[in-house]
């Protein structure tokens, strides 16, 4: 009996600790009980929310899905068929780059979300407002990338993911409401400068109105860009010399550069560097290591020879020979590290997402589109004519509507070459079909002026019944 | 003939004139030459008789012309006419089945006869017929209803296993692997074959339900060998062979290349060293430069012995292999000590002690498309020099890809494993029969990537260097005990009662550390003299599992069998409420063999049915599998303010607390049989096995930023059938031919997917199979007289014709079809064995089939592109308008679906046939010379391994895991030795 009573103790010990033995909790990893107990948390998942920009903007999938399929750059690696495609218009619904490119904007979408659901008491409300105000700057910079690809897209404004997860297609109008909407309350919230330098790189209320402009004049309204577009007027300036621009010394210097995607030279190739050297670099001279670059794409040859040998940016923005080799069709020279440019994948160029150049040229294409009798849209092109070293427009030109909206076009490829517009002026322009046809020989229909939605979002979500037209 | 018939006429003389009584003596062995003690010599008709000694030796009186009879237990008997011979020497075979066997079980053994569940029982022997890999590719074809895939024949590279279908999408489909009571993660990698001394596969639900919450996918149990008492014994096995590269892939040479891209592209810029190998008429063959004849030697030692009270093992391995792509190698060195004490009489105590230490150099083998060595071999242009004129390794290739030959050359990389794994048992006895054991074991072990790449490797490695250092322990710990049983009611009612319990703690903690620009003299051991430092990371888990088991087996009168199991299993991998599971399971055996009716039946030796049935569980889905993630730092989540890092946290999983075990329910029904004392025996199974509350990443729409959500849901089938077959087809006193060989088939279906969606992305549909193909149809080539109908989809003649399924103009993701599976539908082996005097010979057999295989290599291979080389095959079959060709598309940029990605353009046939051995032997016996050495038998051997391959599959080989960056199969020549002491 003793025996038994002892066997029980023994039994009843081991059950007991048994709970203490199988409690095994995350040891490299946080769950949602410790992850967003302090302000410094709730900054962590803001700063993951501007990071999914690196991805966006600097990854292969905006630069190839902005600029293959134009006049201004094409892949010279064309026996892939994933960039082949994008320049034939041969490609469909399964192009791996669309799903990569929809999933990373809706990352950015899911960060930002994260952050605009914060809930309150955890971060001081001055603090929070600002964090909140950020993460809808933010958003709506993923949401914009994402209509002008692929139209109507769903809308996720949540943080949750217990609702409804099926969401059907909005329309192009939600979408841009959505958008505007957000950046509005940026604007309103945010400061116009970051004061402290450890700040540089947060979204601004310049940034957000610059953005407005541009957001507006894609969705087709623009008297609301003008508006916008008026707001900047002198709060910015346009370097003289324009290798200025882009050279990693005046990076957040909010002299001409508006809004920039942070990178920074980490000596650990897959961090914080940035990939834009190398993508671009001189091709043939031995790779990256002698700043060279992997050569898979570039400028076409009609972007160079378009431009007028008196423009200055014929010879700051491209390169037709280095270290004695010849570069044909001309290499673009805007995204080059003097310092580490010979680091692969690790340079600290940023990328340059707005800049007062845009601006003004969308002043121009505003006033136009509004048809303003003043003299104010020769004005805001010449600003930038002029620090290229070439002739004014003006009334004496007698240019109609139509004639000097094809000039802003033209200006805006040589002024704004490889920063991942062209596709999307063309469009707005409404010149896609006729210039890939006119410049490039590439027939195309007019269902291209939209990507299709990726195939993958499709089966995945049973709330998308249809691709878009001719896909 | 004339001679045997003028000696048998001698023979018949002597015997007739003398007709008196001699005493023969002779030795008595098994199929390995090992002595043959107890086995039972009598003269046929007499009652003269004896049995062998322990050294297999016996001595009798017998006549001329009487006949001598020699059998034992699960051999096959044999009889000798006395001759002229006083000593006759005999070596017995095995009969097909021996019902005596010892077959272990979880926690326990059993007699083969007894046995209720569906295991089967690996000898050593078989594994021989692949000396080159690891003990887990030598199960291959060993086993019904055991698929064993090569995957990765690189050296030191493993296979995998899936038993009985695969069950499970998420949580693996990997057996549970337990040597000597301990489990063992990644399989027999790390194992001696020389150590083994059986393997048993538990199949059913019966057998593996004792291993619970792991035990779904089956479990491979492996015991190593003891001391034997009596005389010591030594065993050397010597080997070495060398390795012929197989498949090699036929490319085009430089002035093809130089043809076909200038004709594509018009523009291609030619570099200056191109042109100059072009001008010279070379042309690099970048498979040739990358590969060498591999080569391959092992050394075994195992010395056993021991007396009535203690017994021991020593075992000491030596692998090395040399592989077919240059600068790749594994070496690996094993040590085993077990022993076994009675120490007192109620109390017995043993150890077993294993330390492994293995090297793998690494090449950028498999898995690494972007600058895999043998990728870039293949896609390398034939125009490229390997060296430029001036010395240094060519660079100028599109894209990223490295030089294949400096990778080789100049890649520093090794994988080194440190393990040791051993356990203490007491057993005591405090009343007969019953037996209360407690077993203790641990297991650590040390792993180690070192790697340094250096700069002139290409334009993708950086210029000073970059080494890389991964540093990962692995510690687990457990407690078995176990208290058994044996008890009698009568003759007839026999019962063995076993309970239990054990707790088991694994923890893994690992570092890796990430230098640029350094000393490439000192490289990955002195990280600190780097000039840039990071990305560093570090990483700890750990995980428990605690259990109570129990087993009942009863036999009523050697006719009926019952087994009854249960065990409770609690696991830390599950959210608290959902951690404990249940997992019973019954069987039934009937020897019909045993019944009264039977007794006429003399053909019949054995004819057993068994039925079970149970439920097992699957826990492999990683620790905190159930909690939401938030990922802290990396590329993807931080980010610059200021030019200063701002670390970033991103939520990358969402939870589920509800997240319970995979359940697997499974029915199997087997018999069997034994013809002829067991000289045909075979065993036929089918099988049910349902695996419900599948652990499966539910795909969430992309919309949401998370990708998939790990979620109880779904059920898979598998039904199958199994046969293996043994048969002994002749067995004389000089000749013997036995064959088995074993068939499977299972066929495998999605039952239920969460409400009845599919998973396109997955390729997961309600009613098919996983592992499924669907994919575009292509259907040849678009030819001139179609233009206008190729128009419409966007294509031009010479491109490939991509079926508009459904007709609506578009070729989309709604004209997908299946196009097959990726896994065999029937596997298995044959084996002939032929013995003739001393000499034997050995063929082994492995098939598959009824799948496809995606061969990604002919993406680049059989379409234009210019990131390199392409298929001689590609350059002779293209599509021209005066060469219609329907194989290959044009070499047209922009060409849709030239690659035949999203298509089943390269999709093709695996079945296969392999020679896997052929092997000759030849024994040379303790009487002859060896015995001035002191040995008690020797065989040398020559062996193919590998020798030949029937197949529609083009790429490098048909079981690779990895047909982009493959490894390439090789034949191995080999010869080798083997002596007793």
């Amino acid at each position: 009996m003793k025996k038994n009573y002892f066997i029980i103790i023994v039994a009843l010990l081991a059950l007991s600790s048994c709970r203490k033995f199988l409690t095994e909790d995350p040891r490299s990893i946080q769950t949602p009980e410790n992850a967003y107990t302090t302000p410094e948390d709730w900054q962590k998942t803001l700063n993951a929310a501007y990071a999914a920009m690196q991805r966006v903007f600097v990854g292969k999938y905006t630069i190839t899905l902005s600029e293959f399929g134009t006049d201004e750059v094409e892949p010279y690696d064309l026996g892939w068929a994933a960039y082949s495609e994008l320049k034939m218009y041969t490609f469909s619904a399964s192009h791996p780059f669309f799903q990569d490119h929809y999933r990373v904007c809706y990352e950015g979408v899911k960060r930002s979300n994260a952050v605009i659901d914060m809930p309150a008491g955890v971060v001081d409300n001055n603090t929070r407002t600002l964090m909140v105000a950020q993460a809808k700057f933010l958003r709506a910079i993923y949401y914009f990338d994402l209509v002008k690809m692929y139209g109507g897209v769903p809308l996720w404004t949540k943080s949750s993911i217990d609702e409804e997860i099926m969401k059907p297609r909005a329309t192009v109008d939600e979408v841009y409401q959505l958008i505007t909407q957000d950046m509005k309350d940026a604007e309103a919230a945010l400061p116009t400068t970051w004061p402290n330098a450890a700040d540089k790189g947060r979204a601004t209320s310049y940034a957000a109105q610059a953005f407005l402009a541009r957001i507006y004049l894609q969705w087709g309204k623009p008297g609301d860009a003008l508006v916008y577009c008026n707001k900047l007027d002198g709060k910015f300036h346009l370097y003289t010399n324009l290798k200025d621009i882009f050279h990693p010394k005046n990076k957040n210097a909010e002299y001409e550069n508006i809004f920039e995607v942070q990178f920074r030279h980490s000596g650990s190739w897959g961090l914080e560097g940035s990939i834009q050297h190398s993508y671009w670099g001189p091709r043939g001279v031995g790779g990256p290591t002698n700043f060279g670059g992997w050569g898979g794409f570039g400028p076409t040859n009609y972007v160079y020879n378009s431009f007028e040998n008196t423009d200055k940016r014929k010879t700051a923005f491209f390169l037709t020979s280095y270290n004695g080799v010849t570069q044909s069709p001309a290499c673009n020279n805007k995204f080059w590290d003097p310092e580490f440019g010979n680091v692969i994948e690790d340079d600290q160029l940023n990328f340059i997402l707005i800049r007062y150049a845009d601006v003004l040229l969308m002043k121009a294409e505003a006033l136009n589109a509004v048809n303003d009798g003043t003299t104010a849209k020769y004005d805001a092109i010449n600003q930038v004519r002029r620090r290229a070293g070439i002739a004014d427009i003006t009334a004496a030109d007698n240019l109609s509507q139509q004639q000097f909206a094809d000039v802003v076009l033209q200006e805006r490829l040589h002024e704004l070459c490889f920063e991942h517009l062209r596709r999307f002026d063309l469009i707005r322009f409404g010149k896609l079909k006729q210039y890939l046809a006119d410049r490039a020989g590439i027939a195309i229909q007019d269902h291209h002026n939209l990507y299709p939605l990726p195939q993958a979002a499709l089966d995945a979500n049973e709330a998308i019944t249809a691709n878009n037209p001719g896909y | 003939m004339y001679k045997k018939l003028f000696f048998a006429c001698i023979g018949l003389l002597c015997t007739s004139l003398l007709y008196a009584q001699t005493k023969i003596n002779g030795l008595v062995t098994d199929e390995v030459n090992m002595p043959l003690a107890g086995v039972s010599v009598s003269v046929k008709n007499t009652k003269r008789g004896t049995a062998t000694d322990s050294a297999g030796r016996f001595t009798l009186q017998a006549d001329k012309g009487e006949i001598i009879e020699f059998s034992h237990t699960g051999m096959v008997s044999k009889t000798v006419v006395v001759g002229n011979d006083f000593t006759i020497n005999i070596q017995l075979i095995s009969a097909a089945v021996n019902l005596n066997d010892v077959v272990i079980i979880g926690y326990g053994s059993t007699k083969k006869s007894d046995l209720t569940g569906s295991v089967t029982t690996i000898k050593p022997d078989g594994l021989k017929n692949a000396r080159v890999g690891t003990a887990t590719s030598a199960l291959q074809g060993l086993a019904a209803g055991v698929f064993v895939s090569t995957g990765s024949v690189k050296p030191g590279g493993d296979a995998s296993v899936v038993i009985r279908g695969s069950g499970s999408l998420r949580a693996g489909n990997a057996p549970l692997y337990v040597v000597d009571g301990i489990p063992v993660e990644g399989g027999l990698q790390d194992l001696s074959q020389g150590d083994i001394e059986s393997i048993e596969v538990l199949k059913d639900a019966s057998s593996a339900a004792i291993y619970g919450s792991r035990g779904s996918n089956g479990v491979i149990l492996v015991t190593t060998r003891k001391g034997v008492k009596g005389k010591g014994r030594v065993t050397l096995n010597v080997n070495s062979g060398t390795q012929r590269m197989l498949n090699k892939q036929k490319m085009m040479n430089a002035q093809q290349y130089y043809e076909l891209a200038s004709k594509a592209v018009p523009d291609y810029t030619w570099t200056s060293e191109e042109l100059r190998l072009l001008s010279r008429g070379e042309s690099t063959d970048w498979q040739d430069a990358i590969t060498q004849n591999g080569s391959f030697s092992n050394y075994n030692l195992g010395i056993s012995g021991g007396n009535e009270k203690v017994t021991h093992f020593l075992g000491a391995d030596y692998y090395n292999q040399i592989g077919t792509i240059k600068n790749s190698s594994f070496r690996k060195v094993t040590l085993r000590y077990n022993m076994d004490a009675q120490t007192m009489d109620w109390l017995r105590t043993g150890i077993r002690f294993n330390i492994i230490e293995s090297k793998l150099k690494n090449i950028n083998e498999e898995g690494d498309s972007g600058y895999g060595t043998m990728f870039s071999a293949i896609s390398s242009q034939p125009t490229a020099p390997i060296f430029t004129s001036n010395g240094d390794y060519f660079d100028g290739f599109l894209n990223t890809k490295a030089n294949p030959v400096a990778i080789v050359d100049l890649l520093d990389k090794s994988t080194a494993k440190s393990r040791a794994v051993g356990s203490v048992y007491f057993e005591i006895e405090p009343i007969k029969n019953l037996k209360i054991r407690s077993d203790n074991g641990a297991e650590l072990e040390f792993f180690n990537v070192n790697s340094y790449e250096d700069g002139r490797m290409g334009q993708h490695y950086p210029d000073g260097g970059h080494a890389v250092k991964f540093n990962g322990k692995k510690r687990y710990m457990q407690t078995e005990n176990t208290a058994t049983y044996n008890f009698e009611l009568s003759d007839r009612h026999r019962f063995v009662v076993m309970g239990g319990f054990s707790a088991s703690k694994y923890d893994y903690e690992s570092t890796t550390a990430d230098s640029k620009n350094l000393s490439p003299i000192l490289g990955y051991d002195n990280l600190g003299g780097a000039q840039n430092h990071g990305p560093n990371y570090s990483y700890a888990s750990a995980s428990t599992l605690t259990s109570y088991y129990g087993r009942v087996n009863y036999n009523f009168d050697d006719r009926y069998l019952f087994t009854v199991t249960m065990r409770q299993d609690g696991s830390s991998r599950f959210a608290p409420g959902h951690r404990w599971g249940f997992f019973p399971s019954a069987a039934l055996a009937w020897r019909i063999s045993n019944e009264q009716f039977m007794e006429n039946a003399g053909a019949v030796s054995e004819l057993k049915l068994r039925l079970s049935a149970g439920k097992l569980g699957n826990q492999n889905i990683g620790d905190y599998a159930y909690a939401a993630t938030i990922g802290q730092g990396g590329e993807w989540a931080d980010y610059v303010f200021g030019g200063n890092l701002a670390t970033g946290s991103v939520q990358n999983t969402i939870a589920n607390p509800n997240l319970t075990w995979e359940k697997a329910n499974q029915f199997d029904i087997g018999i069997d049989f034994g013809f002829f004392k067991n000289r045909i025996a075979g065993t036929l199974d089918a099988y049910y096995k349902k695996t419900t509350d599948l652990l499966w990443l539910v795909p969430l729409p992309i919309e949401s930023g998370f990708d998939n959500s790990l979620t109880n849901i779904g059920q898979i089938d598998n039904k199958g059938i199994e046969l293996s077959l043994t048969t002994v087809n002749i067995s004389t006193r000089d000749f013997s031919w036995t064959t088995a060989g074993n068939i499977s088939y299972n066929q495998n279906k999605i039952a239920e997917l969460y409400g009845g969606k599919l998973d396109v992305n997955k390729s997961l549909f309600v009613g098919q199979p996983i592992n499924l193909f669907y994919t575009l149809k292509s259907d040849g080539i678009w030819q001139t007289s179609e233009a206008a109908q190729a128009a419409q989809y966007n294509a031009q003649p010479g491109d490939r014709k991509v079926v508009d399924v459904n007709k609506d103009g578009v070729i989309n993701g709604d004209d997908r079809q299946f196009a097959g599976v990726a896994v065999p539908k029937f596997y298995g082996s044959f084996t002939n064995t032929f013995k003739y005097k001393g000499f034997d010979l050995i063929t082994f057999f492995t098939y598959a089939g009824g799948h496809m295989i995606n061969n990604s290599l002919n993406r680049y291979l059989n379409a234009f592109n210019t990131w390199g080389n392409m298929g001689v095959d590609y350059y002779n079959g293209y599509w021209t308008p005066t060469r219609p060709s329907q194989r290959y598309p044009a070499p047209r940029v922009g060409s849709p679906y030239a690659n035949g990605d999203g298509t089943d353009a390269n999709l093709q046939k695996g079945d296969y046939l392999r020679l896997r051995n052929i092997e000759l032997g030849y024994s040379f016996p303790a009487s002859s010379f060896v015995r001035r050495i002191k040995s008690t038998g020797m065989r040398v051997y020559a062996s193919v391994q590998n020798a030949f391959t029937w197949t529609q599959f083009t790429g490098y080989d048909v079981e690779s895991g990895d047909n982009t960056n493959p490894y390439p199969n090789a034949r191995t020549f080999m010869a080798g030795l083997s002596i007793n002491f």
